[in-house]
């Protein structure tokens, strides 16, 4: 081999050299847990079973059948769907807000306070809620002033209520992460194109709904599939509130996947559970991906 | 004209009332005693304000446990995403080789793997590997979200240097090794400081692997250690109060001071949730 040869041979080397320890990192910790789950689900419940059998799609079998499966289904769908619509209207509100014409300091405190929420952790967002929401709490004490005359609402014991709040709950929870997407692609739209729309005499509205809107549109549309694959995978926050309760109307594909390994220590089962979240995500993932390339370049 | 900024400063002022609310409460509750928490009628401030909550989570032998745990973990996973992600992100970001569009996507896609679809291979490896009930274990555990997500962080602002710096410095003789450290990283140093911030707030937030991972008391983590305390029947809710403020303020109080960094880095760098 002559001296130019290793030269180009060590140049094609330098980037496999820099990615090598993170990617045998990502191995170890990402793609063999993965590989493994994919292999627990086809078998007879790995950590309790002495012999370790193969069951083929028995466990998804068993999965689709159980009856808590179907209640679960219609609490992800409606919880993941309910979020990303509040999350996204929401997060437009704010971003336009704070992309008013406030000065600068104002815009710092307000952009801080907006973000807030985002930041605190959700066992402390779990636990804080409780505590507002508890019968005897500050929400149904505001609630019978308001209304004048004494309230115990059980937000989160009984099933649509418990519903409703955690809604609410993720929906203070997690709009910061839209918002500050929003505004980012809020700061790229040209100001030319308002100009243009108020030499025309459309008002504020109007401007909203045909300048604003349409060119965030790309923005939401990501934001909404990431924004759908965190909610649909969100753990700590609905089991520290209602634990999937009042009588499982609450339990999303991460609350029951976590029972069945946890709890009941089903680990076959959860584990085709576990497949099957990943699957949905994966076709979010991709969707995300066909749109991101449609956006950049 | 006017008109419209009065609106806009009044709207901004309004909701932020609702959204700081609970902020708020969490405040109001933790300078009560226990008595007052339901009290009839019930004060939107403490009647009579008192320390006593904070005085007894700080005298607390296992919640300072819990706090240091967070402390210690967040920056052992920080410090070696973000080495193992400065040069995969540079390599990423200033090389082309087979597979490359491909291998990004992949790490882009690892983001969004559900923790609880991980938490279940874990726990039985590290059963299995004795990695169970240790801190390397949920080390580990740890650094499968958040490797991925400084890489792709690290590639963003890597892309947002010019390569001509790259250049300049081969050409004055450097080796490759040389210009990432010597070179790229000092001028990538706020992007490398946002990246810091936030993997660091992403594994002190972190719950299901701590709670699964985990049985001992003296390696559980914040979050675990304010939900055990909820769990204890007695229902002190000053001191849980007490305790998730004083969980929260050094992580806001770094919030503030990375904020414009963070924003950027949040827009750009990609983001999660």
């Amino acid at each position: 081999m002559n001296k130019q040869q290793l030269f180009r041979l060590r140049k094609r080397a330098v980037p496999w050299l820099l990615l090598l320890p993170a990617l045998l990192v990502m191995a170890a910790v990402i793609a063999f847990p993965i590989f493994k789950v994919i292999q627990y689900s086809f078998i007879d419940n790995i950590f309790l079973a002495e012999d370790m059998r193969f069951v083929g799609l028995s466990n998804y079998v068993k999965v689709l059948q159980d009856p808590r499966t179907g209640k679960m289904l219609l609490f992800t769908v409606v919880f993941t769907l309910g979020s990303v619509v509040l999350h996204s209207a929401l997060g437009v509100l704010f971003a336009v807000l704070l992309n008013g014409r406030i000065s600068s300091r104002a815009l710092a405190f307000f952009r801080v306070l907006y973000v807030l929420p985002w930041i605190f952790t959700a066992a402390v967002v779990a636990i804080t809620w409780q505590l507002i929401l508890n019968p005897q709490g500050v929400a149904n004490v505001l609630l019978s002033a308001a209304m004048g005359r004494k309230v115990m609402v059980e937000w989160l014991g009984k099933p649509v209520l418990a519903v409703f709040s955690l809604l609410l709950i993720n929906a203070w929870r997690g709009y910061p992460t839209c918002m500050v997407s929003f505004l980012a692609g809020l700061q790229n739209i040209p100001v030319s194109l308002y100009e243009a729309a108020e030499v025309d005499g459309a008002g504020k509205v109007r401007q909203f709904f045909s300048i604003t809107l349409p060119q965030l549109r790309p923005i939401i549309c990501s934001m909404a599939i990431l924004d759908g694959i965190w909610t649909m995978n969100l753990f700590p926050l609905i089991w520290l509130t209602t634990g999937g309760g009042p009588l499982g109307t609450t339990e999303t594909i991460a609350t029951l996947t976590y029972r069945m390994s946890f709890v009941e220590y089903e680990f076959g089962r959860s584990s085709a559970l576990a497949v099957i979240g990943l699957l949905i995500t994966t076709v979010g993932i991709v969707f995300y991906m066909k749109l991101q390339k449609q956006v950049d370049f | 004209m006017k008109r419209d900024k009065l609106v806009n400063y009044l709207l901004l002022m309004v909701i932020g009332l609702f959204v700081f609310f609970p902020v708020f409460w969490m405040m109001s509750v933790s300078f009560r005693p226990n008595g007052e928490v339901f009290g009839n009628p019930l004060r939107i401030l403490p009647a009579t304000p008192t320390l006593e909550a904070y005085q007894k989570v700080l005298a607390d032998p296992d919640i300072l446990t819990y706090f240091l745990n967070s402390y210690l973990n967040g920056m052992v996973v920080t410090a070696i995403s973000i080495a193992l992600g400065i040069m995969a992100g540079y390599a990423l970001s200033r090389y082309s080789f087979p597979g490359k569009s491909l291998l990004n996507g992949a790490i882009i896609a690892t983001q969004t793997i559900p923790q609880v679809t991980l938490v279940i291979p874990f726990f039985i490896l590290m059963v299995e590997y004795g990695l169970y009930d240790t801190r390397t274990g949920l080390v580990l555990a740890y650094i499968s979200f958040a490797l991925p997500y400084t890489i792709v962080m690290m590639v963003g602002h890597f892309n947002a240097i010019s390569p001509e710096l790259d250049d300049a410095a081969r050409i004055d003789g450097a080796s490759e090794w040389r210009t990432l450290w010597q070179i790229i990283v000092p001028v990538a140093r706020p992007g490398i400081m946002s990246a810091v911030i936030y993997t660091f707030i992403l594994a002190w937030n972190e719950f299901i692997f701590a709670t699964t991972l985990l049985r001992s008391d003296e390696l559980k983590t914040f979050p675990i250690g304010i939900a055990l305390l909820k769990g204890e029947a007695s229902f002190e809710w000053n001191m849980m109060m007490a305790m998730a403020l004083l969980g929260s303020v050094p992580v806001i109080l770094v919030y503030l001071v990375g904020q414009r960094q963070f924003i950027a880095g949040l827009a750009s760098g990609g983001v999660k949730g």
